[in-house]
């Protein structure tokens, strides 16, 4: 049975009042043409409510403009025509508790997820056993402060709703192996022993190390995220180029560039620290075990910035 | 862009549902690559929704695929054989067309359109030799097929006699039909001494 149907507060209504910008009006044309396509008033939405929820979408991300920035009418229409209007409906009216929102979910999403659920753990019991926890959740069964609280609030609009609950169980279910798993520092157990017949000298190693860490961080966020897809998780060219949109001979490509660039950035900053050419290339022929370069701290010191700021507030 | 509490900073479930699916525009897109470059755990629960998308992809092609399959082996052939049947009854009938039209128009007829007398004393000769009377009445080669194999050959050189007979028919004929045709010149020349005797005349009248 579906969690009846009430007017509560506004955060039992999935309608959060009064979180709109004052001056943000939705063009009328523009909501009629996504109000008849999205087929809400089905799952008992008002059109009234239907236009709140678009504009608490638009105006919690600002349009998909910085903070700073104030969207102009084409933008906010722009933004609104990319959401997956039909999606946050649903989303919305079964947040609500609209049984007939819940049966069309339970049609269309349950299997996907449950399926979905299996993929990502690999198992069948386990796979089932998350999916049968986030339905719950979703069902609105944990409650806090005396309230009935639906992940489903979260949900925006911004791509569809069922890449929302892909990404929901992937979520939980690395959450729950990196909480459990016994992690095991692998990079230190499996360290090779250095080579007592190295001929490189400390001095040089040191100048090559700093000349890598320079070299790697100053290197754009997507041939960062290619270098640690590709050499820290050991992720396939097919698998980078499907998350990316683009096709794995693309993927191959950035990634031959991305490293060949490196190597020569690495020749520049050893020249830069007053290394003759001949010895900068001697030096990029050492013994990489020689060095104690970690690419995965590297690319973990280079935070970017978006997610920094958000941490600190 | 929005971080969601329930992660610390990591981006929500929304925004890396939405990167993976290009729902993003160029400055959202590049937050969260930026974000992914640097963040195990993210590129972790991408990679993973991901491979489920494309599993269940993968399911509900085949799913499709035997939705759209057909109910039995009836239906498979029916594709084959109706089409098969129509080509085979159609060159069926042409064939039986065919043989229909070279009985009708075979080589003896050939000669009877251009010879008629021929083919009628032809027929008149088979008539009066008794071979058979199949051909007697409608000169034509009969079908019966208790035609013995003698019969067969006394008819073929019936008709031999009867193809010289008409050859010597038509013979005559074009002497007939010549001789007309011979005096003409003599005629002409009765004519144009006619014509003469007429010139001498008046010359004489003169």
């Amino acid at each position: 049975m579906a969690p009846t149907e009430s007017a509560g507060s506004a955060d039992e209504t999935g309608i959060p009042s009064g979180t709109g910008a004052p001056d943000c009006v939705l063009d009328s044309a523009l909501a009629d043409e996504l109000w008849l396509g999205c087929d809400a008033a089905r799952w008992g939405l008002t059109r009234d409510e239907f236009e709140q929820i678009l504009l608490d979408a638009g105006t919690a991300q600002n349009f998909g403009l910085p903070e700073a920035t104030t969207a102009t009418r084409s933008q906010e229409k722009t933004f609104f025509r990319g959401l997956c209007v039909a999606d946050l409906a649903l989303a919305r009216a079964c947040a609500r508790g609209n049984e007939r929102a819940w049966e069309h979910f339970l049609a269309v999403y349950r299997q996907p997820l449950t399926r979905a659920a299996i993929a990502i753990t690999g198992s069948e019991t386990l796979g089932r056993d998350l999916a049968d926890q986030l339905y719950a959740e979703l069902y609105g069964l944990s409650v806090r402060d005396g309230q009935r609280r639906c992940p489903l609030l979260s949900y925006r609009g911004r791509g569809s709703l069922m890449g929302w609950l892909r990404t929901t169980l992937a979520q939980r279910h690395v959450d729950h192996y990196r909480r459990t798993r016994r992690e095991e520092p692998i990079e230190e157990l499996d360290a090779p022993a250095p080579d007592p017949l190295s001929q490189t000298p400390a001095r040089e190693l040191s100048l090559l190390e700093q000349a890598i860490e320079q070299a790697v961080s100053s290197r754009d966020a997507e041939e960062r995220f290619l270098l640690a897809a590709y050499y820290l998780d050991e992720q396939t060219l097919l698998e980078i180029g499907r998350v990316l949109g683009v096709h794995e001979a693309t993927v191959s490509r950035r990634l031959h560039r991305a490293t060949g660039q490196i190597r020569k950035q690495i020749l520049k900053n050893l020249q830069r620290n007053g290394m003759s050419r001949r010895a900068a290339q001697e030096a990029m022929g050492a013994d990489p075990r020689d060095l104690e370069v970690n690419l995965k701290k590297l690319l973990q010191n280079s935070q970017s910035e978006a997610f920094q700021e958000q941490a600190a507030s | 862009m929005t971080a969601t509490s329930q992660h610390g900073f990591h981006p929500d479930a929304e925004s890396l549902s939405a990167f993976s699916e290009q729902a993003l525009n160029e400055r959202e897109r590049m937050e969260v690559l930026a974000h992914l470059a640097v963040c195990g755990r993210c590129r972790q629960v991408v990679a993973l929704a991901r491979e489920a998308a494309d599993a269940g992809e993968v399911t509900a092609a085949a799913r499709l695929r035997k939705t759209n399959a057909p109910d039995s082996w009836w239906k498979q052939w029916r594709l084959v054989w109706v089409p098969t049947a129509v080509v085979a009854a159609f060159a069926a009938a042409s064939i039986s067309v065919y043989i229909e039209r070279s009985d009708r128009h075979g080589p003896d007829t050939k000669i009877a359109e251009q010879n008629p007398d021929a083919e009628c004393n032809a027929a008149f000769g088979a008539h009066a030799n008794g071979a058979s009377k199949g051909r007697a009445s409608g000169c034509r080669r009969s079908r019966d097929p208790a035609l013995a194999y003698g019969e067969a050959r006394a008819l073929r050189r019936t008709r031999a006699t009867a193809r010289a007979g008409a050859a010597r028919s038509c013979c005559a004929n074009a002497v007939r039909v010549r001789s007309p045709r011979a005096q003409s010149p003599s005629t002409w020349s009765c004519a144009s001494a006619g014509s003469h005797a007429r010139a001498a005349t008046d010359v004489s009248r003169r």
